[in-house]
């Protein structure tokens, strides 16, 4: 008989051997994204069922282990449903204009670019949704301001900004908005101006050092723009927060480590800045690229140089002790119902990476909103493969984008078990390595 | 005898704390945006 209730290990962990101490194990959840050190033979007593009552409780607060894999798994079925019932944020991507003062070579929105703008009814709109959706559990409002380039529409901002504090003022609830920006507007002042109008987060991206960046993110012009963007990080890192992007490719990815030697040396230090993250580019969908138009990235997550290409940067990006985004569960923007993409015309998406294709439209500012489940393929993680598998929590069947630029339409899964089974031990050592004071062999 | 055969290294997130940010098809977006 077991000493005390019947326990088993969660379906939802990785066990990987640890260097630092031949008789103990790394293990990871990647349901609760806790991450610990265990001795073999407290792992070992955990798979007999003869697990000490001292350990128990604290096992199952670390989601280690459960009394009931299939419940765990039932359990599992409505976590996004448990995220959506727990979230009190009001989150939308609001896309300005689709115009730009860059001539990015992967830009994705292709085509769609123009000179397009939200008009000033439009935002009219726009502020009548948010505040018929500011009801229930709803505490704070956050909004996205992405384009084209937003700051090409900062009036516009400071418009719909000025109207929601209105409102929420009165309701008592918070409002912030973040920016994704080319970078090549926000000098200190416009950065000044905007905090008024709650500005708390800005998205600048540098393709790696000078000569790559400005081959990849050029002015209309062709002139380089990366000087003009360091300046203005340095003129604004004391003001808002800060996360840096870059896009990379299988051919210049190994160079970007300069970039961060470059940040350190002008003074753009970790403390500086809030996240770092490069990433990979997604190519535009085959049928779409125009012949002489870039291709250099990738259609699949699962393209082996990836692997290696993101170990590497992760490794670089730590090892200087800028802050990285932790390893943890990540339901898709799509699946969360308080979570909205409005366009400059006023239709309303579900992922941003769809705009202007309108067939996956879900309405508009002026009417009703359609049920988004069967266009966006809503719970389609939901079969047994996905449930059966130890990377759900961290994948939920991949990502919609992708399996369209693969396929042309999102009805299949983007399976990221072969990518996870060959770079999340890769990942969790990393963090062992520069986010914990645990001894690594 | 814990600190021997037990070592938290990260307590994980509650449930409460995973939000409708940084999913990863938002990350897709910032990929190529920026």
């Amino acid at each position: 008989m077991p000493p005390f209730k019947t326990m088993e290990l969660s379906r939802y962990i990785k066990v990987y051997p640890y260097e630092g101490n031949p008789g103990t194990k790394i293990i990871f959840s990647t349901k609760k994204s806790s991450l610990i050190l265990l001795s073999e033979d407290v792992l070992s007593s955990i798979k007999k069922d003869n697990i000490s009552p001292h350990y128990i409780n604290r096992l199952k607060e670390l989601g280690i282990i459960v009394e009931d894999k299939e419940e765990e798994q039932r359990n599992l079925l409505n976590f996004i449903d448990t995220v959506n019932s727990n979230n009190s944020i009001l989150n939308l991507t609001v896309i300005l204009n689709l115009d730009c003062n860059f001539s990015c070579v992967y830009c994705y929105e292709g085509d769609f670019k123009g000179r397009l703008y939200m008009s000033e009814s439009t935002a009219d709109l726009l502020i009548d949704f948010l505040e018929v959706k500011t009801c229930g559990n709803i505490t704070s409002i956050l909004i996205d301001f992405y384009g084209g380039e937003p700051l090409l529409s900062k009036e516009l901002i400071k418009y719909i900004s000025k109207e929601i504090i209105k409102f929420t003022k009165e309701k008592e609830i918070s409002y912030n908005f973040s920016l994704v920006t080319n970078g090549s507007l926000f000098d200190r002042k416009t950065a000044q101006e905007l905090i008024v109008y709650g500005l708390d987060t800005v998205k600048i991206t540098l393709d790696g050092p000078p000569n790559n960046h400005n081959k990849y993110r050029p002015f209309k012009s062709g002139a380089g723009t990366f000087d003009l963007l360091l300046n203005n990080l340095k003129n604004t890192c004391d003001i808002v927060k800060i996360t840096l992007g870059g896009n990379y490719d299988s051919g210049n990815y190994t160079i970007f480590p300069q970039l961060l030697d470059l940040l350190e040396t002008e003074g753009l230090t970790p403390d500086k800045i809030n996240i770092v993250k490069f990433d990979p580019i997604i190519n535009r969908p085959e049928k779409e690229i125009m012949p002489g138009e870039y291709r250099k990235g990738c259609l699949s997550i699962n393209e082996p140089w990836l692997l290696k290409a993101e170990n590497y940067l992760r490794e670089e990006i730590l090892k200087r002790k800028y802050n990285y985004p932790k390893i943890s569960p990540t339901p898709c923007v799509i699946e969360i119902n308080d979570s909205y993409i409005v366009n400059y015309d006023g239709l309303i998406y579900k992922c941003p990476a769809f705009i202007g294709r309108e067939e996956f439209a879900i309405g508009s500012l002026q009417t009703e909103l359609t049920d988004p489940a069967p266009v966006y393929q809503i719970g389609f993680w939901k079969n047994t493969q996905c449930l059966n598998c130890e990377y759900l929590p961290l994948c939920f069947g991949g990502c919609r984008y992708i399996a369209y630029v693969r396929d042309g339409k999102i009805d299949q899964l983007d399976c990221r078990k072969e990518y996870l089974d060959n770079s999340l031990e890769i990942l969790i050592k990393q963090d062992l390595k520069y986010r914990s004071k645990a001894p690594v062999g | 005898m814990e600190e021997k055969e037990f070592i938290v290294i990260d307590e994980g997130i509650e449930m409460e704390e995973v939000g409708p940010r940084g999913p990863c098809c938002f990350a897709a977006m910032m990929i190529v945006r920026g």
